[in-house]
Parts: C-alpha cells; structure tokens; sequence
C-alpha cells in the first residue's frame, strides 16, 4: 500500500506540470524569445493566418517520379541487451496473428519485433519489442525487465551489425484495457524503443494477464 | 490490488505525455495531391489562378497540398505559360474540395485521348493491422482492362475513369495489366508494394496506341495498431511482490514525465 501512496503523489505532481507543459512548449518555440528575458517578445504587425478566412494556395509543391519504387531494406533487429539486469535475447521480426493482436513469439527465449512499425534506429517512430512474461512452467527471460530501472541502457544489435544504445526513460504497467495502442505503436513522432511484456494478475478464465508492462527507453548514442 | 490500479491510471497518463499528442490536420483541411499523367507535355499547375507546381513532368505526383473546404479552380498550363498570356493546357473550373478528406487530382488522358483533370476520393478508412489497401485507377487512353496480381485477375473490366477498391494482406505483388477478358499484356508485370496500413493506389496510364501504358503508384497511410499484446502464457508471473515492485516502478515512470515537463519550463524561465 504504501507504494501505491507514494505512486499516486507522483501521478498527482505529474498531471499538475503536465498540465502547464502545453503553453511552456509553445512558447519555447519561439526563436525570438531569448533564454532568462521574463518578457514576451514585442511581435511586429503582420498578417496572421487566423485572421484570414480564406485559404492560403500554396507555392512551390515539389513533385517526384511516380513509377512503382522498390521497397526500402530495412535493417531488422536481431538482439536486445538490459545488462544491468542480466537480459540478453534474439530478437525475430514479428506480424500480427488472425484477432489482429501482435504475434509475440511463443519461445520466450525470443523477443518479437513488430515489423510493421518502426524499426530500432528509426528516425521516428516507436520499435516495440515484446515477449512473454512466462510459461506453464515458470517466469521467463524477458520477466527480467521488470527489475530494470529508469536510466538502465538497453543495446540492440542489428541484423547488419549496427550497435544501438538506448536508455530507459520510464517503466509503466498499464491496463490492457486502458493501453493506449496508437500511442505504443506509433509510427511517428520521437524515436523510442518499447519493451513489453505481461504483469498484474494473470486470469485465468480469460488466460491472460490484466496489464501490460512497457518500458520506454530513448537513444542515447555515446 | 488498489496500488495497482492506481498506477494503471498514473502510466495510461505517462504513455499519452510521451506518446505526444496525434499530429492533427489543420481543421478540417483536406489533403490534396495532383498526378500529372498527360504523356508528352511539361506543364505549370496552377489552383485560383496561383502557380503551385512548376516544371511539371508526366509521371510525377505532388507532395500533399492542404486546402479548406471549398470551391477550387484547377489549371495546367503548358511550361512557361501563364493565366495572362495563354488558354490553359486542361482544366477543372469550380472543383469543390469537401473538409478533411484525402483527395488526388489527376491530368489524364481519357478513352479516347482527350485530356481532362479528375478528382478523386482517397480511401483514408484505416485497414486491421497486417492488412494493406489497393486501389487500381484507369486512367489511360485504352480499352477496358483487367488488372491482375501474380497472375490471378484482382479487378475486371476496368474501364477509362473506374477505380477498384480492394483489401489484401499486406506484401509484394506482381502486377500486371491486360486487355479485358483477354491475356494480352497491355503492361508487363510490375513489382509493387503493398505496404502494410496503406492504401496504395496504383494508376494505369499514358496511351495504348502510342505503346506508352505505364503504372503510377501514390500511397496514403491508413495503418492502425495491432488491437493488443498478449505477452503472458501461464500465470507464474503473478505475484503480489512483483506487484509491489511495478508500483514503485510506476511511480519512477511518472517522475520522469515530471522531469521533462521542468526542463520545458527552464527553456521559457
């Protein structure tokens, strides 16, 4: 219980700053706005786009080729490294099975990757790893990751070779029901690396556990 | 079992803080991408009477242009020419651009070799994951055709115009284009990807009588996400301790959002 008070002081402090994080943002934006100046920026008159009904035509469109293009190679993970906690997997690309849920590897010595969704090294995009929690016969490997902790690297090695580095920005056990999919797999946006497994309860009717367990880690190329 | 829900809640609010909000189209703005498939010339597009492609070569595809709802008047002119000097290559006067759909403007040839522009619809519906769109378009100067991916016939009787909408499981397909009902290869066989959660649509066009058929491919996302990750097999996993130590994990989660919001705040201090 006693985590549960200290987690839900933080939630309280997070939403209060996150509340306040949208205006910060815009204003951070803003080239004119020199760092330590508590003043805003004496703005010129000139004509904004909001006060104009009318649609702007835009100039300047570039255009290219149209003929069919060949795919783009991508370079697929092939292991992921948490050293801090003693996990080390093969990675193997991964779709989706026919209830249209991730096709996690039934090995659990191997970690999926989600191959329609962006790949570790991306420029944007989140690369989601995921394995199971456990068997019928007891926890297995990727179950280590719930020991990682915020600031912990993960390194991935690529098919071709190319070491990545990453690190861990937050480990977040989250409902299945209230798991925001689009969020996880999103193919834009900042780069990240999700680790996923299972946790909370395990149901049995259902043969499921309740929650997700998803650690996000950012680059961090040395 | 409270602390666990309650840093369910506190984590769905860090995924949504770093996840970032979903980039959202400006109002109801519609994406509209124009295909230049009049072989044979190099024109200057114009919309309401501005210049917005130049140096337009048969075969290419625009970048996404946004436009409001509305009423639109579409030009080409022949390269160099302008509204001031010369009558228009082709035209659509009056084109009406509906809020926040996908659209493609195309120049082509008709049946019978007239060129014309046409708009048409983009299916932005979003596919299950692991599946892919295909939209075939005609806009050739030829007779009805077949359409067929590794040899099996997808779309039939396609005629100048019409457009078949279908749905695949996502990957590479050969594609080729013969004369309706017949095996005669009016395009060879080409390799197109159909990438997974997109609506690729590919186009034929150019001239049958001048032996210049080709395929023009534009892709629109439409992915959506797997609908969960099941990553447990047995229950083992299931513990009250484990519980305990994802709540204090949890809790780091959220420190770290708390973080990056402070060092927003630096920026503007």
């Amino acid at each position: 219980m006693a985590a549960a008070v200290i987690a839900l002081g933080a939630l309280g402090t997070g939403a209060v700053l996150l509340a306040q994080a949208p205006p910060a943002l815009t204003v951070a934006t803003q080239p004119s706005a020199s760092p330590g100046a508590d003043v805003r920026p004496a703005r010129p008159a000139e004509p904004s786009a909001s006060a104009s009904p009318t649609s702007t035509i835009p100039s300047g469109i570039a255009a290219r080729d149209a003929s069919p293009r060949s795919p783009v190679a991508v370079d697929a993970p092939a292991a992921v490294r948490v050293p801090s906690v003693g996990l080390e997997l093969g990675v193997v690309p991964v779709g989706v099975r026919e209830d249209g849920e991730m096709d996690v590897p039934d090995l659990v010595r191997e970690v999926g990757w989600y191959r329609f969704g962006a790949a570790p090294g991306a420029d944007e995009g989140s690369a989601v790893l995921a394995a199971h929690v456990d068997s019928d016969v007891g926890t297995a490997p990727m179950a280590s990751v719930l020991r990682a902790s915020e600031g912990d690297a993960v390194e991935i090695t690529t098919a071709a070779g190319v070491e990545l580095r990453y690190r861990i920005t937050s480990i977040e056990q989250v409902s299945k029901d209230e798991l925001r999919l689009d969020a996880l797999f999103a193919r834009d946006g900042d780069p990240v690396v999700r680790l996923v497994t299972c946790g909370g309860e395990w149901d049995a009717a259902a043969g499921a556990y309740e929650d997700n367990i998803v650690v996000t880690a950012v680059p961090d190329p040395r | 079992m409270q602390g666990t829900c309650a840093i369910g809640a506190a984590a769905a609010l860090a995924l949504v803080a770093l996840g970032g909000a979903p980039a959202v189209a400006a109002g109801q703005d519609s994406t509209v991408s124009v295909m230049h498939m009049i072989p044979g010339i190099t024109v200057d597009a114009y919309i309401d009477g501005e210049e917005v492609v130049t140096d337009f070569e048969h075969g290419e595809l625009t970048d996404p242009i946004q436009l409001a709802p509305g009423v639109y008047d579409i030009q080409f002119f022949y390269d160099g020419e302008t509204p001031g000097t010369a009558q228009p290559a082709v035209e659509a006067l009056g084109v009406e651009v509906p809020a926040a759909k996908d659209l493609t403007i195309t120049g082509n040839l008709t049946a019978d070799d007239q060129p014309i522009l046409s708009v048409f619809v983009n299916s932005t519906e979003p596919v299950e994951a692991g599946q892919a769109r295909l939209t075939l378009r005609h806009l050739a100067a030829a007779p009805p055709v077949d359409v067929r991916a590794d040899g099996v016939v997808i779309a039939q009787g396609l005629t100048n115009a019409d457009e078949a909408v279908l749905e695949l499981p996502a990957g590479a397909v050969s594609v080729d284009v013969v004369l309706a009902g017949t095996h005669d290869v009016a395009i060879d066989p080409v390799d197109v990807e159909l990438g997974e959660g997109a609506n690729t649509i590919v186009t034929a066009w150019g001239n049958a009588r001048q032996e210049s058929l080709q395929l023009a491919v534009q892709v629109i996302d439409v992915h959506s996400a797997p609908s969960g990750v099941p990553s447990g097999l047995g229950g083992a996993a299931a513990q009250g301790a484990l519980g305990a130590l994802l709540a204090v994990a949890g809790a780091l989660g959220v420190s770290v959002v708390t973080a990056r919001a402070a060092r927003v705040r630096g920026d503007r201090a």
